[in-house]
């Protein structure tokens, strides 16, 4: 009877889920957070920032996922409603009841919202409001900070964090001064060493007679095992559709 | 008065003998003639013992006349001189010489001595390389050094060539030699999430015999012990028995350091070997570690020979530069000067043209 009622509330939570996807809206809210008029604003103001950009936005407030992975939740609202925009689109879908976020970007908009520095430039736009409440200011902050980083790429041609075609990288050009100077100091050690061939000996084996080698014990005991574990560099698992697009997110 | 000294002159027409390198008898370069090496051992045995009389003879006159000199006892001690046979100059060499030549008439000439109280060599190597060969190995030695100053080459002038007979002790050991080693053996798991490595730890035990024949250690303190070793090896199927002819025409030291006093140098290149030997019987391992190792000697035997050495010296801003070659083998050891411009431009250009190409390497690698 109980997995009868669990399997009738997951059915429920899932068809309300997808029901965020037929809406294509571009804020809902199924979980309560956000008053009427203040879905009004932001789809008012997301719709002017797509409208500019030529992009597409998504924020979706859910109570839960109904168990699902919030990655492929994410992905999954993106690639169904907001995948359409010509400059590409994004989602950010906040699950309430897990106090967890997730921001999706597909193939297009990736390249101008990098994983490396765009989405942390959002997180720090918008996490603060979400663990204080402000649902609204939280959704406002994402919209803001999705036009400022179009901007950026629409100014300056890349996007933000990333270099400038020909402009120099000074990280790397630091490394790559510290490690040919290092290299240029091992290899002066090697030259200056070819100038002497003379070296004390320390084995006799020029003299070792080949047939007297006879090993007589010869016993290998087992001792322990240990076992060590590496993670493989978690790479963002993407839809069944094969998407190569990208996102982040966290707890708030 | 009798000489101290004697002089290997032809029987035939009195010119002095030298042994040729390569060859098997004593040579007179002026008249042809060549002669047994037993032969002249007999021929001159008689005068070596009359020149160890007369040796001794000047020696104790040496030492009435010291107590006034202005040496100090030490170097009293170190220096001794003897009359040349052939032109009758008085000469002056170190304590441990044994043959060497006239500066005045460059005669050849033993000091039988100095064969007195010691060891006789068991074994020696005769010189196979000549003068020329040990100019023409130096030139080719300073070939391929890029930091090598342009001038050394350019006014390199020799400035003395020497051959020289070097006492070696050859150390003969049977040893038994136990170690215990740490090996793993590595297992890596791909999964889709993580790479699982598993290590498995063994302890590995080693024991066994074997034999070493003739580990040369030089006996003579004025050697230095680095360029000594570095001439090695030598061909052994050389090593013949020990005759005083084969020093005709070469300069030639008597040991100073005991084969007691050298053999660590000997159990030390021993002991490493032996542990070589063990690690490399632990297989089919990914490391292998050691752990503690110990090597009994059970049979050492000791033989005494003499080894030939070609000792080169040139100069250069007024500092001298020794080379040593390997009489038998022409392998030629020294260090070399290095251009202090050229230590620096030349890692500096390869640091230049590196810049450029690693720092594509790290950009592509951060982004």
């Amino acid at each position: 009877m109980l997995k009868k009622f669990l399997s009738l509330i997951a059915l429920i939570l899932l068809i309300s889920f997808f029901s965020i996807a037929s809406a294509a809206q571009s804020v809902t809210d199924k979980a309560g957070a956000l008053k009427d008029t203040e879905i009004e604003l932001l789809n008012q103001k997301i719709h002017d920032i797509e409208r500019e950009h030529k992009i597409k936005i998504g924020v979706a407030f859910v109570k839960s996922t109904g168990g699902r992975d919030m990655v492929q939740a994410s992905e999954d609202i993106l690639y169904q409603n907001f995948a359409n925009g010509k400059n590409g689109g994004i989602v950010l879908l906040v699950d309430m009841n897990n106090r967890k976020y997730e921001m999706a970007t597909d193939t297009r908009m990736v390249e101008q919202i990098t994983d490396m520095d765009g989405i942390p430039f959002l997180k720090d736009k918008f996490t603060s409001d979400l663990s204080a409440g402000d649902y609204y200011g939280a959704a406002n902050n994402f919209a803001n900070g999705v036009d400022e980083l179009m901007t950026y790429y629409e100014t300056n041609g890349v996007a933000y964090g990333q270099r400038k075609p020909g402009e120099i990288d000074p990280m790397a050009a630091g490394l790559a001064v510290i490690i040919a100077i290092f290299l240029g100091v091992m290899i002066r050690s090697i030259l200056i060493g070819l100038m002497s061939n003379v070296h004390h000996a320390t084995a006799a084996s020029d003299y070792l007679k080949k047939n007297s080698v006879k090993i007589f014990d010869n016993h290998d005991t087992f001792l322990f095992m240990t076992v060590k574990r590496r993670p493989k560099s978690s790479g963002r698992s993407s839809s069944g559709g094969g998407h190569r697009g990208g996102g982040g997110g966290g707890s708030f | 008065m009798a000489d101290s000294s004697v002089s290997y002159k032809c029987p035939n027409c009195g010119a002095p003998l030298s042994f040729l390198p390569g060859k098997k008898t004593v040579t007179c370069e002026y008249c042809g003639t060549e002669f047994e090496i037993s032969a002249i051992e007999e021929l001159f045995r008689a005068k070596q013992e009359i020149a160890v009389q007369a040796a001794e003879a000047q020696e104790s006159k040496w030492a009435i006349e010291d107590a006034g000199s202005e040496w100090s006892s030490d170097e009293a001690k170190a220096l001794h001189a003897f009359t040349c046979s052939s032109c009758g100059a008085e000469l002056v060499c170190d304590e441990n010489t044994m043959a060497t030549e006239c500066v005045y008439c460059g005669n050849p000439t033993m000091i039988p001595k100095r064969f007195d109280g010691m060891l006789k060599p068991d074994y020696v190597i005769p010189f196979k390389k000549t003068k020329q060969d040990a100019v023409n190995a130096l030139k080719e030695f300073y070939k391929g050094h890029m930091l090598l100053p342009s001038n050394f080459t350019a006014n390199n002038r020799v400035e003395a060539i020497q051959p020289m007979y070097v006492p070696f002790w050859l150390f003969d050991s049977k040893i038994t030699a136990q170690a215990e080693f740490r090996a793993e053996k590595h297992h890596i798991i791909n999964t889709p999430k993580e790479v699982i490595t598993e290590i498995s730890v063994y302890n590995c035990r080693r024991k066994g015999k074997m034999s070493f024949e003739r580990i040369p250690v030089d006996g003579s303190k004025k050697m230095d012990d680095a360029y000594m070793e570095s001439i090695e090896p030598f061909d052994y199927s050389d090593l013949v028995e020990f005759s005083a002819a084969y020093f005709t025409g070469y300069l030639a030291d008597k040991y100073d350091v005991t084969a007691e006093a050298s053999s660590a140098r000997a159990d030390r290149r021993v002991e490493n070997s032996a542990i070589e030997v063990l690690q490399n019987s632990v297989e089919n391992f990914d490391a292998v570690q050691l752990e503690s190792a110990a090597v009994k000697k059970e049979v050492g035997k000791v033989s005494y020979a003499m080894v030939p050495v070609w000792i080169l010296t040139t100069r250069y801003n007024d500092r001298p530069y020794t080379f040593m070659m390997n009489g038998q083998t022409g392998k030629v050891v020294g260090s070399l000067p290095y251009d202090k411009t050229k230590a620096f431009l030349y890692p500096a250009l390869c640091s230049l043209v590196l810049m450029p190409i690693l720092y594509f390497i790290i950009s592509a690698l951060i982004y």
